[in-house]
């Protein structure tokens, strides 16, 4: 029964090949702009780390003056001064915990007539590797005793070591960063989180390759690499101690177990504030606690002119939906006589209900297979754009099958209204008339 | 008389008009909101940066390190200008629109009760107003005198500013700018020499006045060694990006160059995410126009041929085919502003939506003619080749097939 559906469908579409073009042409169009910016818009709030996002968790407090503060609505700053990053750090209430600056490394190769170059960096302490489950090709990070004893270390991300040492294992081996020599002692293997969540309010972009150097945020220090971004609060004495200037530039992470330690660290961090409050440090109570997802949330990682496209993608998908319906509806119409034909030979209204239905998710796949192309094309245009994120615009195999499903399901949609009018239609009437 | 015709045919075929009506209102809605989106950013990449912009070329650099390094920034800057072509070089910070900036809410009274809003710093070694272009319109510019070295947190220590117009007449509206003093910190105060018609920031965002900046004297400092600009005859950019580049890496092996070029490239590049913007929404608009006038051709066609006898009678009681013509001309003008005015409902709900949940600016009303004018005018583009082929059905129809 199917197969003479099929049948009757492909050649009633023949039948009227302009409108039948018509039809797929302004569904693939819709359904490539809907594609397209459903891809970015999933790519930029995905989730950056989805084996460990739930368990890791960013405090906030806020160290600002009284003014302004209204109790219970005032969020608390994003970045933290050194004094507090370090007390959290040191208070280990987490089963791991990092503090972290970005910063720019220059790196000077070795080889002869290499000219030197600036690498994203990130200053760090000696979680970070195991909190953030980065993987290593070659050796592994640091301790803690190396970051107090500022070790003249470091660890290289993948792409660089190709650079530089052509993928070779160069643990042991030294590079020179803003001329010091620093001894590698680990590669990472690729890991570019995206949107790099560790670094969301630390200055720098959000999407893009990854880091390229971490090293030990008091060894940076001491090398005087200053951070990316740093917001003041009050007046500055001196801008190069930031160690001891009201001034925030570091970010915090930790990793909770369980919600009874996520429900133990809220109760540690508000009793740090009091505690803050009571030595006079502090005129802010609130604090914050969210986890990886809630935090990027939080923060609107996904810029506005993403979701702007993709809402007009989808008001566009609409109008081409409208315009399919508006066209299946004229045929249908137009068709009357050869339904009031097949009514009066035996067809029952389910058949001629599906009969249509065919029709209209043959036009469907059509404009999929079409509007696969658009979203192809849709997302070169994309990686051609200067976004950070627009070398990762690509169609996967899950939004691939999506496409089908959309174009599928936007073509049944608009063959319903059409295909319900054709079957109630009276055949004694249309007969007559033809 | 054409209309009533018309309105009596309409609820004929209510649902397909309907389905028309709404289309044209999605339609109306997305045109007035991508119309409004494409003028903003077109107007924020119109901006005048006050400055002669098609004789600027840069070179970025790591800059020189440490304090007592700041010579070879004098280094620099005299081989730089004997460069064939090179009317001037400096070495700043603050170049309009360079995607970074230091701000600061300077006070305007010493107690620090009266705050300003925010002003971008930009600063510069000796002449480089005249290198970038700026006109003084009131006061004196900067004498060799007033060049000084900055602080421990680089703000310069020469007590003089130079503003722009618009600032100064925020600060001060309706008195005399010159003398006027403000102040970056309780011991650090600046007193206003003089005026420039307009410098922008070199970081534009919703909260910044654009042109809201303040000029400071620096003398080659560590601090500012990063950014080396110059004043060359447009047809030699080229070449003297190319020469500048190669003649800092000269003098200094380690030296890092992270970007250089013309000030116009420069500038297309600041705005190259809204130009993007405005074209994929404009290319969304045409694509969308197209599909909905493909919409009502189809569904005018359809009608047309459903019609023909009736239009044949009409022919044959004395219609004209300017009449059949017109018949279907005022049908797709009712449909269409009957899609038009729903349409402003929606985009009016829309907006208030959006506006109340996100902090976007409100739709202007006047964007709806625009919006209507081009619907009335795709919707009758789109009806034209229709009803001409039914203004030529012969009146002989109407005798045929009864």
């Amino acid at each position: 029964m199917f197969a003479y559906y099929l049948e009757l469908a492909l050649r009633s579409l023949k039948r009227n090949r302009v409108l039948t073009a018509l039809m797929v042409m302004a569904l693939a169009l819709g359904i490539g702009a809907t594609i397209t910016t459903l891809t970015v818009l999933r790519l930029l709030s995905g989730d950056p780390l989805p084996q460990k996002s739930a368990r890791l968790f960013y405090p906030q407090i806020d160290p600002n003056a009284k003014e302004g503060y209204i109790e219970g609505q005032t969020k608390p700053d994003s970045i933290m001064t050194y004094v507090d990053a370090m007390n959290l750090l040191q208070a280990h209430r987490g089963t791991h915990q990092a503090v972290m600056a970005l910063t720019q490394a220059k790196v000077m190769p070795k080889q002869a007539n290499a000219r030197p170059f600036f690498s994203d960096a990130v200053m760090t302490t000696a979680d970070f590797f195991a909190m953030f489950d980065a993987p290593f090709q070659y050796g592994g990070g640091w301790t803690a005793a190396d970051d107090d004893g500022r070790a003249q270390l470091v660890v290289i991300a993948g792409f660089l070591n190709d650079k530089l040492f052509a993928g070779a294992n160069s643990v042991g081996r030294m590079i020179r960063v803003n001329d010091q020599d620093l001894r590698i002692v680990g590669v990472l293997k690729p890991w570019a989180p995206q949107p790099r969540f560790y670094a969301q309010d630390l200055g720098g972009r959000s999407y893009g390759d990854g880091d390229a150097v971490f090293l030990p945020l008091q060894t940076a220090r001491a090398m005087e690499m200053g951070p990316q971004d740093i917001e003041c609060y009050a007046a500055v004495p001196d801008i190069k101690h930031i160690e001891t200037a009201p001034c925030e530039w570091l970010g915090v992470w930790v990793e909770l177990n369980g919600n009874e330690a996520v429900a133990g660290y809220k109760t540690f961090l508000d009793g740090y504030v009091k505690q803050q409050v009571a030595l006079g440090r502090f005129q802010r109570t609130e604090t914050s606690l969210l986890d990886l997802m809630g935090w990027l949330r939080q923060e609107q990682v996904v810029p506005d002119d993403v979701r702007l496209q993709a809402g007009l993608a989808f008001g566009f998908l609409l109008i081409c939906v409208v315009n399919t319906v508006g066209l299946l509806l004229a045929k249908c119409l137009r068709r009357s006589g050869e339904i009031g034909v097949r009514r009066a030979l035996g067809a029952t209204r389910r058949e001629i209900f599906t009969q249509f239905m065919v029709e209209a998710g043959i036009v469907g796949l059509a404009g999929g297979v079409l509007g696969l192309l658009f979203a192809e094309l849709g997302l070169l245009g994309i990686r051609h754009q200067p976004a950070q994120y627009a070398s990762l615009a690509h169609l996967d195999f899950e939004m691939f099958l999506f496409t089908f499903v959309v174009a599928l399901v936007a073509s049944l949609i608009a063959g319903i209204l059409p295909a319900w009018r054709a079957c109630v239609l009276a055949p004694a009437p249309q007969l007559k008339a033809a | 008389m054409q209309i009533r015709h018309v309105l009596a045919a309409l609820p004929r075929h209510k649902l397909v008009c309907l389905l028309v009506v709404f289309e044209i209102a999605v339609a109306f809605a997305i045109l007035c909101n991508a119309a409004f989106i494409i003028n903003q950013r077109v107007q924020l990449m119109r901006i005048d940066t006050g400055i002669a912009e098609d004789q600027l070329v840069f070179v970025r650099t790591d800059g020189v390190g440490a304090d007592e390094n700041a010579h070879l920034i004098t280094r620099n800057l005299i081989a730089l200008r004997g460069l064939a072509g090179v009317k001037s070089a400096v070495a700043m910070f603050g170049l309009p629109l360079e995607n970074m900036s230091i701000n600061f809410k300077p006070w305007l009274t010493a107690d620090m009760k009266t705050r300003a809003p925010s002003v971008g710093m930009v600063a510069g070694t000796p002449g480089y107003l005249d290198t970038l272009g700026l006109k003084i319109v009131q006061g004196r510019g900067f004498a060799d005198a007033d060049y000084d070295g900055v602080d421990q947190t680089s703000k310069p220590l020469s007590p003089v500013v130079i503003v722009p117009l618009e600032l100064a007449e925020r600060l001060w509206p309706g008195q005399n700018p010159i003398g006027q003093k403000i102040w970056r910190s309780p011991t650090r105060s600046y007193t206003v020499i003089g005026v420039v018609q307009r410098i922008v920031r070199g970081y534009l965002r919703e909260d910044f006045v654009p042109g809201y900046t303040a000029l400071f004297a620096v003398k080659p400092v560590a601090a500012y060694s990063g950014l080396y600009v110059m004043r060359v005859a447009p047809q030699d950019r080229e070449r003297l990006v190319r020469e500048s580049a190669e003649l800092l890496m000269r003098l200094d092996p380690d030296m890092l160059i992270d970007a250089k070029g013309n000030y116009v490239d420069m500038r297309a590049d600041y705005f190259r995410q809204d130009a993007s913007l405005a074209w994929l929404l404009l290319a969304v608009c045409v694509a969308m126009l197209l599909v909905t006038a493909m919409g009502i051709a189809g569904l005018a066609n359809f009608w047309v041929q459903q019609r023909r006898r009736q239009i044949g009678i009409r022919r044959a009681l004395g219609a004209t085919r300017g009449d059949i013509l017109r018949y279907f001309q005022a049908e797709n003008f009712l449909i269409v502003s009957g899609g038009i005015v729903l349409g402003m409902l929606l985009t009016l709900a829309l907006n208030l939506l959006l506006t109340m949940h996100y902090e976007l600016p409100r739709l202007p009303v006047a964007y709806f003619p625009i919006g209507a004018v081009v619907l009335w005018l795709i919707g009758q583009i789109a009806v034209l080749g229709p009803a001409l082929r039914a203004a030529a059905v012969p009146p002989v129809v109407a005798t045929r097939s009864v």
